[in-house]
């Protein structure tokens, strides 16, 4: 049987990386973060996202991307339990759709992928890592 | 599966509620154990449960529900008398149907509680009444039977219903007294009545008047027969018929009331037999039944997002305000001072929405009490006073757990059983109040016992023991500045830990709990007189007054009752004692830290003089240097969330007038 999976691919420096559409709230423009002292290294920090104060977590961390000198310009607000999370990025690109039977599971090269990505998948002439988004926020909660 | 859900919540709200009624009705009936009233009161209570969980498919309780109502009817129609024994049967069997339903909230299912035992006792108890009075309910129920021959058990036609039976009947048309009994363990109860309004509605016939009311009906608040006066052109035969071809009807009993005219009573005898139940009804108005309001039950995460909504209008609010300052538009203030009075009104609305009185928690103790004394052989008068004062919802819900250990300490430790008592020349029985008050911004409550009194000596021995205090200073401390050490984690002086309380931890529990509502517990003592412990609690936690200050750069927030005072000092002042610094003050020396160090922030050592918030924790005061003060404001606090609740500085974070995030310290976590 083919099950298919509706994606939204993003790009945190050169990366690009995939997110389950539904776990996807909004996409902001970067607002300003509030740092919040003594939290976990991922946590960026606080914004205000309409009234309501959502943690900012620093994904390119917890997958030790480089993105060089670039700051992220946008924001992912995810809601995940109904908790919202905000994840900065270096733009959105699309939302695409997806046979589950095209997704390679990942050889796991490193530490840093196992239990954070769900898959790889050629596009074009890009490789897009499928996150697992309820897998990289229990990280965040076993270490915060 | 959403709508079963959403029943399924109602169900357990509504199960909860019933069983408050019950422990309350049953402490009731301790005291008065010939009271019918209140044996109605805890048959009516059962028998909405058993009809609840008869329609969500729950069979234990059920079961367990339908047999406790059988043995309750028997009481009720004073068969059987009320004896101890019996009363703690019921609450046995209560604490049943409380567990079924705590299971059935946590799982959904009634999970491996057995109530097989319950229901035998309760059948056995049934059993026991017919064996020994059989005789005596065989002519009770002869004359019964008589009486329902001649119609009108209960039913009590209205002068209007008569009167149209008297034209109906000139017209032609037969006018008929119907009862129907329903099969015993009818669960759709109101279907079933329902078919029967059809069948006689369907062949022309009309129900002038049924007893219980249609409404009653209609929520299935009656056991099994239901009488009405019918018209119709069908003959009584076919009547009959019709309704007894339902299926789960036992009987139906029709009579005519042409050949009965004497059963009908006149419109004045009527008048008068209409004036006792409503004389009777305005005595329970009066004595028992609660007023009924007009509610509307509403889910406390849509009051959440409506307080969310109005932090939100009211930060809006302030930002409008601050950006035409800056323009000095004139013609908008008067709009705008408008618009301030309806937000603060709002606000106001809002934050009473989400009261709710402490009766919510102070109703469980008596039965506690009750059962408590009983197990520790203590005589224990529990008074309640102020459960109407009202508090935050969310304070009240985490209110209860400290209250619980308050209360078991001081049946436990403070009130000495009945010949300690009356070997001191007190009461035998022991006082034991739980008051509630508001005064200004704050909720007050007590638990007072006229027990011992705490041991000053035996506190102030283990307290030097544990090195908490050296000898000297303890002899400098007044008595209540002493009894504060039993908040001390793993403080217990008592020897030997007893089955209820007394095992050192609990106190702490207790103030930990209290300080994380932002509130605080005090304890006041005297030897053999009792002891006081009182809880100050804040009217609400979503709005709070907070000092804002500025740390490189950031804002942060001091909540106002956590604040001694603020003071600006030299750098000359901080001393070193034993590798911390500290300042001196008024004779005082207190502890200061620098937000920026423990913040993690470049420290600033160009500065010559410093401003200091000086706030009161459980360890005594503690000093935090800050960079600048901005002032006090009212703020609403929001949590942080999930991932940040874990961490020890801040307590939730607040949005300021410019949208910015202040992040709340959180004092008695930062100090430790």
């Amino acid at each position: 049987m083919n099950e298919s999976v509706e994606l939204l691919e993003f790009k945190i420096g050169k990366q690009s990386l995939a997110f389950d559409v539904d776990a996807v709230e909004m996409v902001i423009e970067a607002p300003e973060t509030t740092v919040v002292p003594g939290a976990p290294d991922f946590v960026r920090g606080v914004i205000n996202l309409r009234g309501r104060i959502v943690t900012v977590i620093d994904l390119a961390m917890i997958l030790e991307l480089d993105i060089g000198d670039r700051e992220p310009d946008q924001v992912l607000v995810l809601k995940v339990d109904g908790e919202e999370y905000g994840i900065p990025v270096h733009g959105v690109d699309e939302v695409f759709t997806i046979e589950t039977s095209d997704i390679e599971t990942p050889v796991s090269r490193s530490e840093k992928y196992v239990n954070k990505v769900k898959g790889i998948i050629k596009r074009e002439d890009r490789l897009i890592l499928y996150l697992d988004v309820n897998k990289i926020l229990n990280i965040g909660e076993k270490e915060g | 599966m959403a709508e079963m859900d959403a029943y399924l919540g109602v169900f357990i709200e509504e199960g909860r509620e019933h069983l408050q009624e019950l422990n309350d009705a049953l402490l009731n009936l301790e005291k008065n154990p010939d009271d019918v009233e209140t044996i109605n009161e805890i048959f009516r209570a059962v028998h909405t449960l058993k009809g609840m969980a008869g329609t969500m498919g729950f069979d234990k309780l059920t079961k367990l529900c339908h047999r406790m109502e059988n043995f309750l009817d028997i009481l009720r129609k004073e068969e059987m008398k009320v004896t101890p024994g019996i009363i703690d049967r019921i609450f046995y069997g209560v604490d049943l149907i409380s567990q079924l339903l705590e299971s059935i909230a946590a799982t959904g299912e009634e999970g491996a509680i057995d109530v097989e035992e319950s229901v035998r006792s309760f059948e056995e108890l049934s059993e026991r009444r017919e064996t020994e009075e059989s005789a005596q309910t065989a002519k009770t129920e002869q004359p019964e039977m008589e009486h329902e021959g001649e119609g009108f058990v209960t039913l009590k036609p209205t002068s209007e219903v008569l009167s149209v039976v008297g034209k109906a009947q000139e017209q032609g048309f037969n006018a008929f007294y119907v009862m129907v009994v329903l099969a015993p363990d009818t669960v759709l109860k109101f279907p079933r009545m329902y078919m029967v309004f059809k069948a006689v509605e369907s062949s022309g016939g009309e129900i002038l008047q049924t007893e219980p009311d249609v409404q009653s009906i209609e929520e299935e608040k009656f056991d099994r027969s239901v009488e009405m006066i019918v018209i119709t052109k069908q003959e009584k035969e076919e009547l009959q018929e019709a309704i007894s071809n339902i299926s789960e009807i036992e009987r139906v009993i029709i009579k005519d009331l042409k050949n009965l005219q004497s059963a009908i009573p006149t419109p004045e005898k009527a008048e008068k037999t209409l004036t006792k139940p409503s004389k009777e009804e305005e005595k329970t108005s009066k004595g028992r039944a609660p007023a009924l309001t007009r509610t509307v039950r509403v889910d406390i995460e849509k009051l959440d997002t409506l307080m969310n909504l109005m932090g939100e209008l009211v930060i809006a609010r302030s930002r409008i305000v601050e950006t035409l300052k800056k323009y000095k538009v004139k013609e908008v203030d008067e709009s705008l001072a408008q618009l301030s009075r309806t937000t603060l009104d709002l606000q106001n609305v809002v934050m009473k929405i989400r009261m709710i009185p402490v009766a919510f928690v102070f109703n469980r103790f008596p039965r506690m009490v009750r059962d408590l004394s009983k197990e520790l052989g203590k005589r224990v008068n529990l008074i309640i006073s102020g459960q109407e004062t009202e508090l935050d919802r969310t304070v009240v819900d985490q209110i209860g757990e400290p209250l619980v250990h308050l209360i078991r300490n001081a049946i436990d430790h403070g009130i000495e059983p009945p010949e300690e008592r009356i070997a001191k020349g007190k009461p035998a029985e022991g006082k034991l109040k739980l008051t509630a008050r508001q005064e200004g911004n704050s909720v007050i409550i007590e638990v007072i016992d006229d027990g011992r009194g705490l041991d000053r000596n035996a506190i102030q021995r283990r307290a030097v023991e544990r090195g908490l205090l050296d000898e000297q200073s303890a002899s400098m401390l007044s008595d209540d500045e002493i009894f504060q050490f039993i908040f001390q984690p793993g403080f217990s002086t008592k020897k030997s830990a007893s089955e209820v309380s007394g095992r050192g931890v609990g106190m702490d529990v207790v103030k930990n709990t209290i300080e994380s509502l932002n509130g605080r517990v005090s304890v006041h003592s005297e030897p053999d007189k009792g002891t006081r412990v009182s809880i100050i609690l804040p009217l609400t936690l979503a709005i709070i007054q907070v000092l804002l200050v500025k740390v490189a750069g950031n804002v942060y927030a001091f909540p106002i009752v956590n604040i001694d005072s603020v003071m600006k000092i030299t750098r000359q002042d901080i001393q070193q004692i034993q590798d911390k610094e500290v300042v001196v003050s008024r004779g005082e020396i207190i502890p200061i830290h620098f937000l920026r160090r423990i913040f993690n922030f470049e420290e600033d050592g160009h500065l010559d003089t410093v401003n200091v918030v000086v706030v009161k924790t459980r360890e005594g005061k503690r000093g935090f240097v800050v960079d600048d003060l901005m002032g006090q404001e009212d703020i609403v606090i929001k949590s942080l969330g999930k991932l940040l609740s874990g961490i020890p500085h801040f307590g939730g974070g607040a949005i300021l007038g410019d949208g910015s995030i202040a992040l709340i310290v959180d004092t008695a976590r930062l100090a430790s």
